[in-house]
């Protein structure tokens, strides 16, 4: 796994290039996601949560190249870092003039369906090529698009975003078919015990918020025992096949602050590099990346890994029917 | 020290510091520790030596002074080789056409200042704030000056000089020093030794901890002594100590250890292009990014973020004086 993490690394760091952190979660997520099959479903299949698709692009198969990147289509203010929620997203806009820069696709495999609850994720995936077809969904509603047992596999990396979990895994049971594969991540309950949130009351105003930008929201909200998620698949009528624990404490230490308290700043001299040309651009990008893979090489290999003391916070599942 | 007496040094050191804030944070500590020093009645006294000044930037900001935001410390490398940042021995490379531009020039002036590259000097000389600089190897004795030449010396650098040196450069020290003149300067705390960060990150690749360390955790520690000690050794020169004031927490030290240290050349390249492409853009590019870094530093200019007591403080500042 160890090898896959730094080439999904390597390819997700060209299009994150200036939020690193992201990519080595993400790496260390997909990487997790390719050993339970997440990127080679039986069809049809269906990713619940597909974003802007770059993710999906990757555990596909596909293969970022240099030039692009997510930023040429973000919103910033010189008081961005101080909005501190999870609603306020950097990532919102959506331009026609840009849309060119993100036909990499397709990536060799796809999802017959992506699922999204915003629209800028689906326009955004839609240019990537890795889903048949995608939906927007409404939070709190049925997946009233899907048959029953219509799906064979399902990969759904997002859904600790959810209020309603019990709904969301009741609609993929009645949605995946006999014998069909669900694989899903969900946060350790210990995960809030090692977010910067927990240091609020420490320091005056907002400082932690505004580090934090709402995501312990959803450590808090969805933070379970193994015990309490099986608990809660069971009670949707599905039962665990696999499980396994990822991300150890110490990558999620980085992923905590990382560049996100810099990422409006970045994200204006990144434009201003674009204005520049794209041989100042990708002058830039390429020392950047350089230094990126020197700094966090270390935290996707698994010799390195096997020294880090601390828990792993996530967990992987494979689920199906329960009998 | 307060807190506001560090954020206020801070703010104007990250103007020339914007894109190694670590630094400017580390500094800001040090330097209100020891501006305490200088409030009336033991103002500051010339003449005074400034020993090792490097460029000018730290002792500018520390006396008071402020600078615009098209100066910086960066400005020399715009359009040179990235082997400078890379190496990280940015202070060495000059260039004649770059200028300093001051808004405020503190009150009171170094009458000398003297560092070890003729490069620093001309930097140094830009900002007006030194009557005299020379040019000298710091562990060699200042021969051009007598006996009592200064009534103030600001000494910053000891930390770095292995024990000979140390001793021998507070030697001359004492000579320069008028009867009742300061020597003001900063040492490492024994506590500094247990709050290494990269020892506890000895399984880490020898690569990663050479390019992440870079030395420095070697130069922090290398004259690790209590107060005790240090007052010991100080006895031992011929120097006694008028005030002492303990500065650095952990968290504050652990900043610096890592900061933006290891994205310094791609930094420093995006700075070189937007420079050389757009003179407007990156003026802004550094306003924003100084605005979003006294923001999120302002929490970590307390003198005791994260502390409970002051001797869990990494570093000391001390005032010395002749032994009577």
């Amino acid at each position: 796994m160890s090898n896959r993490r730094s080439l999904i690394f390597k390819s997700l760091l060209n299009a994150l290039w200036l939020r690193p952190e992201s990519a080595l979660w993400y790496a260390h997520m997909l990487s997790a996601a390719h050993s339970f099959g997440a990127g080679s479903l039986s069809a049809p299949s269906l990713e619940f949560g597909c974003m802007d698709g770059v993710n999906s692009f990757v555990i596909l198969g596909g293969d970022v190249p240099f030039k692009f990147d997510v930023f040429s289509e973000t919103s910033w203010d010189r008081t961005s870092h101080t909005r501190s929620s999870l609603r306020d997203d950097y990532y919102d806009k959506v331009s026609q003039e840009t849309a060119d820069t993100w036909c990499i696709g397709p990536p060799p495999r796809q999802f017959t369906y992506g699922v999204d609850w915003k629209e800028s994720h689906i326009q955004k995936a839609a240019r990537l090529q890795a889903h048949g077809d995608l939906v927007l969904w409404t939070p709190g509603t049925p997946l009233s698009t899907f048959d029953d047992a219509s799906i064979s596999g399902i990969w759904a990396p997002n859904i600790y975003w959810m209020d309603d979990l019990g709904l969301v895994l009741s609609e993929f049971k009645r949605v995946l078919k006999s014998g069909g594969q669900i694989v899903t991540i969900g946060p350790d309950a210990a995960l809030v015990d090692h977010m910067l949130y927990r240091h609020g009351a420490r320091f005056d105003g907002n400082w932690i918020a505004d580090l934090d930008r709402g995501r312990h929201v959803n450590a808090q909200r969805n933070g379970r025992t193994f015990d309490e998620w099986k608990f809660l698949f069971e009670k949707s009528r599905l039962g665990v096949v696999r499980h396994e624990g990822f991300l150890p404490s110490e990558v999620n230490d980085l992923y905590e602050v990382g560049f996100r308290p810099m990422f409006a700043p970045l994200l204006q001299m990144r434009e201003g590099l674009q204005v520049a040309g794209d041989g100042a651009l990708h002058s830039v990008k390429k020392i950047w990346i350089e230094r990126i893979v020197m700094l966090l090489g270390p935290f996707l290999d698994n010799e390195t890994l096997y020294n880090f003391k601390g828990p792993l916070l996530w967990h992987i599942f494979e689920l199906t029917h329960l009998e | 020290m307060s807190r506001r007496d560090i954020q206020d040094i801070f703010e104007r050191l990250v103007v020339p510091l914007w894109l190694r804030p670590e630094r400017a944070l580390w500094d800001a500590h040090a330097f209100a520790a020891v501006r305490s020093f200088l409030r009336p009645p033991h103002d500051f006294e010339r003449p005074a030596l400034d020993f090792g000044c490097l460029d000018g930037f730290p002792s500018f900001v520390m006396m008071g002074g402020s600078l615009s935001i098209d100066t910086d410390e960066y400005a020399d490398l715009v359009g040179g080789s990235t082997a400078a940042s890379t190496s990280g021995d940015y202070f060495a490379v000059h260039r004649p056409d770059v200028a300093s531009t001051v808004i405020q020039s503190p009150a009171q002036k170094f009458s000398v200042g003297v560092s070890w590259r003729e490069e620093h000097l001309k930097k140094a000389a830009r900002l007006s704030f030194y009557d005299e600089l020379h040019l000298a190897e710091l562990a060699d004795p200042l021969r051009q000056y007598p006996k009592s030449a200064f009534k103030t010396i600001w000494s910053p650098n000891l930390p770095w000089c292995p024990e000979p040196q140390l001793r021998a450069i507070l030697f001359d020290h004492v000579r320069l020093l008028a009867p009742f003149g300061r020597i003001l300067t900063i040492v490492p705390d024994t506590r500094q030794l247990d709050a290494e960060i990269f020892a506890k990150f000895q399984f880490m690749p020898k690569r990663w901890l050479s390019e992440m360390d870079r030395g420095i955790s070697s130069n922090l520690t290398r004259n690790a002594r209590s107060d005790l000690e240090w007052r010991d050794f100080f006895s031992g020169v011929g120097l006694k100590v008028l005030r002492h004031e303990r500065f650095l927490p952990q968290i504050v030290g652990a900043t610096y250890q890592i900061g933006f240290r290891p994205m310094f050349p791609a930094l420093m390249e995006a700075y070189g292009q937007l420079r050389q492409h757009d003179t407007s853009q990156w003026r802004e590019v550094k306003r924003h990014w100084i605005e979003t870094l006294v923001h999120f530093f302002e929490p970590l200019c307390d003198p005791m973020v994260g502390c409970n007591r002051d001797e869990k403080l990494l570093w000391h500042a001390y005032e010395l004086s002749h032994v009577e």
